[in-house]
């Protein structure tokens, strides 16, 4: 039994105009990118470590606001809306934590479920039978009563990834989603996004990785981010 | 007169101004700090990427169930120092319950109403005000929160004061005014 949307904002289209990032206590992060992303695809989004690609994620998922240009979502300028005015588009981009990201004071399970309800996207039961059979497929059944504090690291790091996997965004940015689960889950959660794609519930994903095993495994191309700036590799292209 | 200066000191001031020294102290130090730990986890980013506005999720209830917990707990403080007070003054001159009763009741006015819900409630409001702005400022790192916990602490002291303090000087030059003494 699936959980039902409110309605069909998916996402499109997403394109970046002369976008920059800093943080407050250092420099350039990424430079005048302007850079129109692949939709319907699966994207590794890879480059040397610590030159972007988590903040790039980031401003994907619109957890951050750029310092300088445009993020465009389906033709509108997402920057320049309120909280509220994107909230539906908001519904269909999903953001998985690299570390955290879990209420303390909730259970699992109450950290699953807690967008549904908030949104009233679906019926409670409709929601919990789901979370009770996602949970029976990655043998965690037993623990949805725990709070994140009585689970193991790896455990937290699965819920961060199913909770935005069950709304079904239609674009889901991922922050290192296999890192810290062990190798049969991470295979499971492999099984699950190419599962999920195939039904068409989640249309993009963009992902990082350290593992090169990943993207081969899941076919995916390359989007490129080094010192600031950001290109596109397809699958097989050396060129860059 | 005994009515007059208990509900001078307790009521009108030390009632409001004590509520709020301990309301900060116990709550508003640990609601800076819950928020604080909140940033640093990735909890607040986290209702972001769910669609849930951390202002309505967060900040908004803590600040309606502090103004409330305030004006209750001021109330409180006000009726156990009250009675308190009858006992004290029964200990040292064996005064009735009747006369201390009407000696309250005729030294209450509506004006004391008025100045109890204006001062408890915008304390309550102040000290999670601050203790939620203070918290949400954290950035990444978590020797952040014992800094904003303590200025959250230093912020709503400053601001209590400073409010009981305008209020109970307008308060009384306009009883005074009033008596045609200014």
């Amino acid at each position: 039994m699936t959980a039902t949307k409110l309605g069909s904002y998916k996402i499109d289209s997403f394109s970046l105009e002369n976008v920059g990032f800093r943080y407050p206590s250092g420099g350039f992060v990424l430079e005048n990118v302007s850079l129109a992303l692949p939709m319907n695809s699966i994207m590794h989004v890879t480059g040397p470590t610590g030159h972007g690609q988590s903040t790039l994620l980031k401003l994907l998922a619109l957890l951050v606001e750029p310092t300088a240009g445009v993020v465009t979502v389906n033709g509108m300028r997402a920057t320049e809306m309120t909280f509220e005015e994107f909230l539906p588009w908001r519904l269909e981009i999903g953001y998985t934590f690299e570390n955290g990201g879990l209420l303390a004071n909730r259970t699992l399970e109450d950290n699953l479920l807690l967008p549904h309800l908030y949104h009233n996207l679906s019926d409670a039961d409709v929601i919990r039978s789901e979370i009770l059979a996602i949970a029976k497929r990655f043998r965690f059944a037993n623990m949805l009563d725990r709070r994140p504090a009585a689970v193991s690291g790896g455990l937290r790091k699965l819920i961060t990834i199913l909770r935005p996997v069950l709304l079904r965004p239609s674009f889901l940015v991922m922050d290192d989603p296999f890192s810290g689960l062990d190798p049969e889950t991470a295979r499971e959660l492999e099984k699950l996004m190419l599962e999920l794609r195939a039904k068409s519930e989640i249309e993009t994903i963009y992902f990082t990785s350290r593992d090169e095993k990943w993207p081969m495994r899941l076919e995916a191309d390359s989007l490129w981010v080094e010192s600031g700036s950001v290109g596109i590799r397809l699958e097989g292209d050396a060129t860059g | 007169m005994l009515g007059n200066i208990l509900v001078v000191t307790i009521v009108r001031e030390l009632g409001p101004l004590i509520t709020a020294l301990i309301v900060i102290a116990r709550s508003g130090a640990a609601v800076a700090s819950e928020i604080g730990n909140m940033r640093v986890n990735r909890e607040i980013e986290a209702l972001e990427v769910m669609g849930i506005n951390p202002m309505s999720y967060i900040v908004f209830p803590r600040i309606a169930g502090g103004v409330i917990s305030v004006l209750c707990l001021a109330f409180y403080f006000n009726a156990i120092s009250l009675i308190g007070g009858f006992f004290v003054s029964r200990a040292i001159h064996d005064l009735p319950f009747s006369f201390y009763f009407d000696s309250l009741a005729n030294a209450f006015a509506a004006e004391d109403v008025v100045l109890f819900f204006v001062k408890n409630g915008f304390s309550g409001l102040m000290i999670f005000a601050v203790a939620c702005n203070q918290g949400l400022s954290v950035q990444m790192s978590s020797h952040e929160v014992p800094q904003v916990t303590t200025r959250a602490v230093v912020h709503s002291i400053v601001a209590v004061t400073s409010f009981n303090l305008i209020v109970s000087v307008l308060f009384y030059v306009k009883q005074l005014i009033r008596m045609g003494i200014l």
